[in-house]
Order: C-alpha cells, then sequence, then structure tokens
C-alpha cells in the first residue's frame, strides 16, 4: 500500500552509498523486507525501477529477501513467530509482545562497480 | 578498469523517519507543545469527535488542528467554524503522513503560542501505523459500524495507539458489535490502554477522554 514511499527512501539511501564510492555502475541491490511491513514485491519492483530512472542505480536488480516475523513475549519473555498457526499469539497464552524482527525494511547490501 | 565493491549498509529506511520524528518531540518540548496524532478508518468520526473534544477544551489551552487529506478542505473548513487556528496539509495521494510532513506543518500552523495541536491523519487504518510522525501521543478512533474484530486485523495500529475511542455508541444497536469482546481484543494488542466509549454526535462519553488528554498535556506541557 505505501510501497513508493519506501522505495524513495531506501532508493535514497542506496544512491548516497553510490556516490560516496564514485560508482559507475550499481548491478544489485539487496533489500531485506519484513514479512509485517506490508509491503508487496510486485509494486516493491515496479516503483524500484521507475524511482531509479536516470541514476546511477538505473537498470540495477532489485534482490528481495523476506524475514518473518519475529516476537519477544511481555509475559514470559520467550521468542516466538506470530503466525495465523499460533493465532499470533505466545505458547504461554499472551498476546502482546515487542516486534524484534520483520517490521521494516532494511538496505542490505550494494553491489556496484566501481 | 573497474572493479565490483560490495558495500554492506544494513540501513533500516524508518530509521530516518524516526530520527526525524525524535526532533520533532524536542521542538514540541521546548515550544511547550503536545502533539496528538488521532488515528482512523475513514468515516469512524476523527473531525466529528475533534469538534466535541475542541467545545470542551478550547477555552482551558490553545488549539491548533492540522487536518490531513488527499486532497480535500471539507475537514479544515469545519474545524475553521470552531475559531481555532487550523490548517491543511494534503498529502498529494499519498495514505500517510511521517515526521518530515507533520513538522512542515508545525512550522506553517505555528506551534510556538499553541498548547496542544491535533494532528488529523489520513484516514486508514495500516499505513499511518508505520510512520512516527513525530507526535507525543496516538489515539486511534474505531467506531461501532466497523466491527468488534479490527484490534485482531490491524493488530500494528492498536500497538501504536496510548488510548483507543470506541466511537457511535448510540448506533451500537444496529450492529452486532460485541463491547465487552471489543475491549479485550484491544486489551490483548495492547494491555492497560485506556478505552473511551463515545459518541461524538451527542458528546456522550467525550468528557473521559478530553480528562486523559487533559492530564497527557499537563504533563508533558509541564
Amino acid at each position: 500500500m505505501h510501497e513508493m514511499s519506501y522505495v524513495t527512501r531506501f532508493v535514497g539511501l542506496a544512491l548516497k552509498t553510490a556516490e560516496e564510492k564514485k560508482a559507475k555502475k550499481v548491478e544489485k541491490v539487496i533489500i531485506e523486507v519484513g514479512d509485517m511491513a506490508g509491503l508487496e514485491d510486485y509494486y516493491l519492483d515496479k516503483y524500484y525501477k521507475l524511482a531509479v530512472k536516470d541514476t546511477v542505480l538505473d537498470g540495477s536488480i532489485l534482490e528481495i529477501d523476506h524475514i518473518p516475523v519475529k516476537a519477544e513475549c511481555d509475559m514470559c519473555g520467550n521468542i516466538y513467530h506470530p503466525c495465523k498457526e499460533n493465532n499470533y499469539l505466545c505458547k504461554c497464552g499472551a498476546g502482546s509482545g515487542k516486534i524484534i524482527e520483520g517490521r521494516g525494511l532494511t538496505v542490505r547490501q550494494v553491489i556496484m562497480d566501481v | 578498469m573497474s572493479k565490483v565493491e560490495i558495500v554492506d549498509l544494513k540501513a533500516n529506511v524508518l530509521e530516518e523517519n524516526d530520527v526525524a520524528a525524535d526532533k520533532t518531540r524536542e521542538h514540541l518540548k521546548n515550544s511547550k507543545t503536545f502533539l496528538l496524532n488521532l488515528m482512523s478508518s475513514p468515516g469512524a468520526g476523527k473531525t466529528t469527535t475533534l469538534l466535541s473534544i475542541i467545545k470542551l477544551l478550547k477555552d482551558e489551552m490553545k488549539i491548533g488542528i492540522m487536518e490531513a487529506d488527499i486532497d480535500s478542505d471539507v475537514d479544515a473548513v469545519k474545524i475553521a467554524e470552531t475559531g481555532v487556528r487550523s490548517i491543511q496539509l494534503h498529502t498529494g495521494g499519498m495514505c500517510h503522513l511521517d515526521a518530515g510532513m507533520t513538522e512542515q506543518g508545525l512550522a506553517s500552523i505555528g506551534m510556538d503560542d499553541l498548547d496542544l495541536v491535533v494532528l488529523e491523519n489520513v484516514g486508514n487504518l495500516v499505513c499511518p501505523a508505520e510512520f512516527d510522525t513525530g507526535s507525543v501521543k496516538n489515539t486511534m478512533i474505531l467506531s461501532i459500524p466497523e466491527g468488534d474484530d479490527k484490534p485482531l486485523k490491524y493488530p500494528l495500529m492498536f500497538q501504536v495507539a496510548d488510548a483507543v475511542i470506541i466511537n457511535k455508541i448510540d448506533v451500537a444497536e444496529y450492529f452486532d458489535f460485541d463491547m465487552d469482546k471489543a475491549k479485550a481484543a484491544i486489551e490483548k494488542r495492547h494491555p492497560g490502554i485506556p478505552v473511551f466509549p463515545i459518541c461524538a454526535k451527542t458528546g456522550e462519553g467525550v468528557e473521559a477522554y478530553a480528562d486523559w488528554l487533559r492530564k497527557e498535556v499537563k504533563e508533558w506541557i509541564g
């Protein structure tokens, strides 16, 4: 739903890195997308192509890795994967936990020709 | 001869927004202004609720309202009629506000002499929950016709909220909305969060929420 807003942000980060390294061309940008980020690969890729147009990132490949959601239970401290199967609850029955992984979008690597 | 270089970034995209949001809170603290971010789905009654809150609080604090909307200004016009300062923020198609847009809004409304600024976010239960606006507290409004299962469908929204208003209690008898079930679901997603059943139209229950807000504002501005 809000892919464009993430794409402009991470393209900005990748561009900054490419400029700092004085890259001639960027081959690949690898991002990690949390399963709870609500971001669809199809749209990330579609907007990526638009966002990188006429920049040093133009023509580069966007690789998307998915990160499962990991939560730490507020009640017992157990680390678990909230999902449909466990009704998004910890094994102790509590439903409130701190999401420690799988929410955001991280730029993992930028591979470039320098 | 060119060579391939692999740069490990590990840069979180929302980090920049989080940093900007913390800066906004610092500005708010210095200018003794409380920013409330009001979120809900479209039609839950954000503007009507705001009107009833303004009525109760406008004599005791200086209030400003920032109305975020994709393109229209119908809400800002309604708010302006109450006499409190209001501005319209157009997101130009974006489904949420982020810290940068909020900071611009605060600059243009002139927050320095205001005690309370309310940001009426874009009607949406998904994206606004993702982006920290820099607000001091968040309130989400759930309305009776939406159903009591919303906390289960949009858990993040209920996790980032600091208070939940359940609006349109006057029409409860026409809908299959189980108040106890809704409260239990909210409690499950966010233990200890205050829940205020209200009818924004008649003002029923609004005083209890205004009390909560009053206390939060006082605590922030000292």
